[in-house]
C-alpha cells in the first residue's frame, strides 16, 4: 500500500496573469509547476483552495475558475490581510502554493432542469463565476439562468470583460445595480436584495445560489422568504476562518458541521438544522 | 489475548530490555509531564497523574510541517517527512486510563474516516510509540473518570495495560504491538490466574466507584442542542479569564493554528496549539467574528466536547481526567457546568 499524498503540502504553482478587478481586487490566474500538481488538482465548483505565500502564510480562497475550462486556475482576492497583502505584491512570474480542493461544491448535478437565480454581492460574485460559467458550459443542462450583481459602486464590480459579455448572451439575463453611482453610470442604483423583490422572480422550479456580504444575504433570504421560495431553493455558501482546510485544526465548525469539509456551500435548510449560531 | 502477570521486581528488567529498542518515556518526577528515563526502577508510579497530558508526544505544542528556501531556481518547498517527526520508536509507560482513552478519541479525529483526510504526522508519531498504561492507585481531586463512556479502567485504550497488584503487575495484552512488548519479557512474565484477573478487577472497580460522580456526560448531547440560545452561557462564562489552561491542558482537545516563520531566506511551517478560548481564534480578516464573545467561545468548547463531536464520532470528548477543574485559574468546574446544563431546561 502506497502512502497518501501529505495533505499539508502545497504544490507549486505559478502566477501566470494578474488583473486588477477594482481598486481592491485582483483575479490571479496560476499553473501548477509540474503535472502531479495539476493531476492531483480535480476540482468542482464551488471548492476552495489554500494558497501559500512562503514566509506569509497560508489562506483559503474559492476558486473562481470553471473546471470546465481545464489548464489553470483563477482566484479572485480581496486585499485584506497578511496573505492577501502579500499576494497583492506579486507579479507574473512569481510562485506560490496551492493544496486542495477543498470542500463540498455547488449540487450541479440536481440542478439539472431547472432554472438558476444567481444573487452576488461585491467579491460573492468570486465563487459564483465558477458555477455560473460551469453552467454556461453545459447549457442544455439547465432552465433560465438569472445573475443578479452589485457592488458600492461602477468601480467596485469585478469581472467587468466578463459582465460585458454575460450582458451579449441571449441565455443569460443580466442584471446589474450599484449602491451608488457615478456620472458615467447609466445603470440601475439600488441594493440587491431590493433588487431582487422588484424583480420578483416565482419560485416555480427555481434554485437561487446567493453570495455576499452579510448584511446582503441576511436581507435578499428575508425577500426570497416573503418571495415563497423554500427554505430547500436557496443555496449559499458560508465563510469561517480557516487554517487546516481537511477538517482537524477544528476552528470552522457551525455547530457539528466543518465548514471545510461539509460546506462551503450549504442550502438554506441545512443552516438552519444546524443550530442558531448562523 | 491472555493475560499475564510480572512480578515487581522484575518489571524494571522488563523495561531496561524495551529501552533497547525504544526511547522510553514516563511521568517524570516533578509530575509536569512524560519525559525521558532511564530509571526504569521507578518509572511505574500507580499515583498522581502528569499536569500535562501524553498528547503532546502526538500532536506536540509545536511542530514542523514543510521547510521553505529561496534559491535559484525559485521556492524550494522540501516535505518534513511524518515519519521523522518522532525521531525513533518511543515508549510511553505509565499512561493513566484517561489519557489512553484520550488517544483513542484522538485517533479518530486524525483519522481518514474522520473528515476524509489522515493527518500524517500525527499518525506517524502514534505508529512509533506504543502506549503501556497504569490504573491509578488513588483518583486526585476533581478525577471523574467513572463517569466518562471513553474510560475503561479495568481494559485501558493501551497496547499493554497494566494494573499495580501489590506484589506483582497484572498484564493484559491489547494489541498486537502489546503481545510483542510482553513478549519482550520472555521469562518474566507468567501467565494470570482468575485469582488475578478477579483482583484487577476489583481494583478497577473500586477506582470506578471512586470516580463516579453520576454526571451525564453522554446525556448532556441531547440537552445541549435546545440550549444554543440559553442565557446560562453568559452567566457561566462571567467567571473565565479566558486564558486556556484548560483546552491546552485538556487531553482530548486538539485545534491547532498554522504559521510560518522566516530565517533569513529561508523558513518553515508549523503548527501549533490553539484554543477556542481566544477571540481571535475565529477573527475573519474581514472583521467578522461569529464567536467573538466569552460566552460563545465557553458554549463552543462545551457543545464541541458534549455535542458536536459525540454528533460525528459517537463518542464523548471528555475522559474525567479532571486537569481543567484542578488547574483552572478561576476555578471554573466542567462538572459543576455540566450538572447544571444539564439540569436547565431551554428557555
Amino acid at each position: 500500500m502506497s502512502t497518501p499524498r501529505n495533505p499539508y503540502l502545497p504544490s507549486s504553482a505559478r502566477i501566470e496573469e494578474v488583473r486588477v478587478e477594482t481598486p481592491d481586487t485582483k483575479t490571479f490566474t496560476v499553473v501548477f509547476c509540474d503535472d502531479a500538481g495539476r493531476d492531483d488538482f480535480a476540482y468542482r465548483p464551488g471548492q476552495f483552495a489554500e494558497v501559500s505565500v512562503f514566509g506569509v502564510g497560508e489562506a483559503p480562497f474559492s476558486i473562481t475558475s470553471t473546471p470546465t475550462r481545464k489548464g489553470f486556475l483563477e482566484f479572485s482576492i480581496k486585499r485584506m490581510g497578511r496573505v492577501t497583502s502579500a499576494l497583492h505584491e506579486m507579479i507574473g512570474g512569481e510562485q506560490i502554493g496551492v493544496r486542495g480542493p477543498y470542500g463540498n461544491s455547488f449540487p450541479v448535478q440536481e440542478w439539472k432542469g431547472r432554472k438558476l437565480f444567481f444573487i452576488g454581492g461585491g467579491i460573492g460574485l468570486a465563487p459564483l463565476r465558477s458555477v455560473i460559467n460551469y453552467c454556461l458550459d453545459n447549457r442544455a443542462d439547465y432552465g433560465d439562468i438569472e445573475v443578479i450583481y452589485g457592488a458600492r459602486s461602477p468601480a467596485d464590480l469585478v469581472f467587468k470583460p466578463e459582465l460585458e459579455q454575460w450582458a451579449q448572451r441571449q441565455d443569460l439575463k443580466l442584471h446589474l445595480t450599484v449602491d451608488a453611482g457615478n456620472e458615467e453610470w447609466h445603470g440601475r442604483v439600488g441594493f440587491v436584495p431590493a433588487l431582487v423583490t422588484e424583480l420578483n422572480p416565482s419560485p416555480a422550479n427555481v434554485i437561487t445560489i446567493t453570495c455576499g456580504p452579510p448584511i446582503m444575504i441576511r436581507l435578499v433570504l428575508q425577500g426570497l422568504a416573503q418571495l415563497g421560495f423554500s427554505d430547500e431553493q436557496i443555496v449559499t455558501t458560508l465563510e469561517m476562518r480557516m487554517k487546516c482546510g481537511i477538517g482537524k485544526c477544528g476552528r470552522c465548525n457551525i455547530g457539528r458541521s466543518y465548514v471545510c469539509v461539509d460546506g462551503p456551500v450549504y442550502s438554506l435548510a441545512q443552516i438552519k438544522a444546524l443550530g442558531s449560531e448562523h | 489475548m491472555p493475560d499475564y502477570v510480572i512480578a515487581k521486581d522484575k518489571a524494571a528488567a522488563w523495561l531496561r530490555r524495551l529501552g533497547e529498542k525504544y526511547a522510553i518515556y514516563a511521568p517524570a518526577a516533578d509530575g509536569i509531564a512524560f519525559a525521558r528515563t532511564t530509571d526504569y526502577a521507578s518509572a511505574l508510579q500507580p499515583s498522581g497523574n502528569t499536569r500535562r497530558p501524553p498528547k503532546e508526544m502526538f500532536l506536540p505544542a509545536g511542530q514542523m510541517m514543510l521547510i521553505f528556501r529561496q534559491g535559484e531556481q525559485g521556492m524550494q518547498v522540501t516535505e518534513v517527512a511524518p515519519e521523522s517527526v518522532a525521531s525513533g520508536p518511543r515508549l510511553l509507560v505509565g499512561v493513566r486510563p484517561c489519557d489512553a482513552a484520550a488517544l483513542s478519541l484522538l485517533d479518530l479525529v486524525f483519522s481518514e474516516n474522520y473528515s476524509g483526510y489522515e493527518d500524517p504526522f500525527y499518525r506517524a508519531a502514534r505508529a512509533a510509540t506504543p502506549v503501556i498504561s497504569l490504573l491509578c492507585a488513588e483518583p486526585l481531586e476533581g478525577c471523574f473518570c467513572g463517569d466518562a463512556p471513553a474510560v475503561d479502567l479495568a481494559s485501558p485504550a493501551a497496547d499493554v495495560a497494566l494494573v499495580d497488584l501489590g506484589d506483582r503487575y497484572f498484564a493484559e495484552a491489547r494489541s498486537e504491538t502489546g503481545q510483542q512488548l510482553i513478549a519482550a519479557g520472555e521469562g518474566l512474565f507468567a501467565a494470570a490466574s482468575d485469582a488475578d484477573r478477579k483482583a484487577r478487577d476489583q481494583l478497577a472497580a473500586d477506582l470506578k466507584a471512586r470516580t463516579t460522580e453520576g454526571l451525564p456526560l453522554a446525556g448532556l448531547r441531547e440537552k445541549l442542542r435546545g440550549l444554543h440560545d440559553s442565557p446560562r452561557w453568559r452567566e457561566l462564562a462571567q467567571q473565565c479569564l479566558r486564558c486556556g489552561v484548560c483546552s491546552f491542558l485538556c487531553p482530548t482537545c486538539h485545534c491547532f493554528d498554522i504559521q510560518d516563520e522566516v530565517v533569513g531566506c529561508a523558513g518553515y511551517r508549523y503548527r501549533c496549539w490553539d484554543t477556542c478560548q481566544f477571540t481571535d481564534f475565529t477573527l475573519m480578516t474581514s472583521g467578522e467574528n461569529p464567536r467573538r464573545e466569552p460566552p460563545e467561545r465557553l458554549k463552543q468548547r462545551i457543545c464541541h466536547k458534549f455535542e458536536y463531536l459525540p454528533d460525528r464520532t459517537e463518542m464523548v470528548y471528555c475522559v474525567g481526567c479532571g486537569r481543567c477543574v484542578r488547574l483552572c485559574p478561576a476555578g471554573l468546574d466542567v462538572r459543576e457546568t455540566i450538572e447544571e446544563l444539564s439540569g436547565v431546561h431551554a428557555p
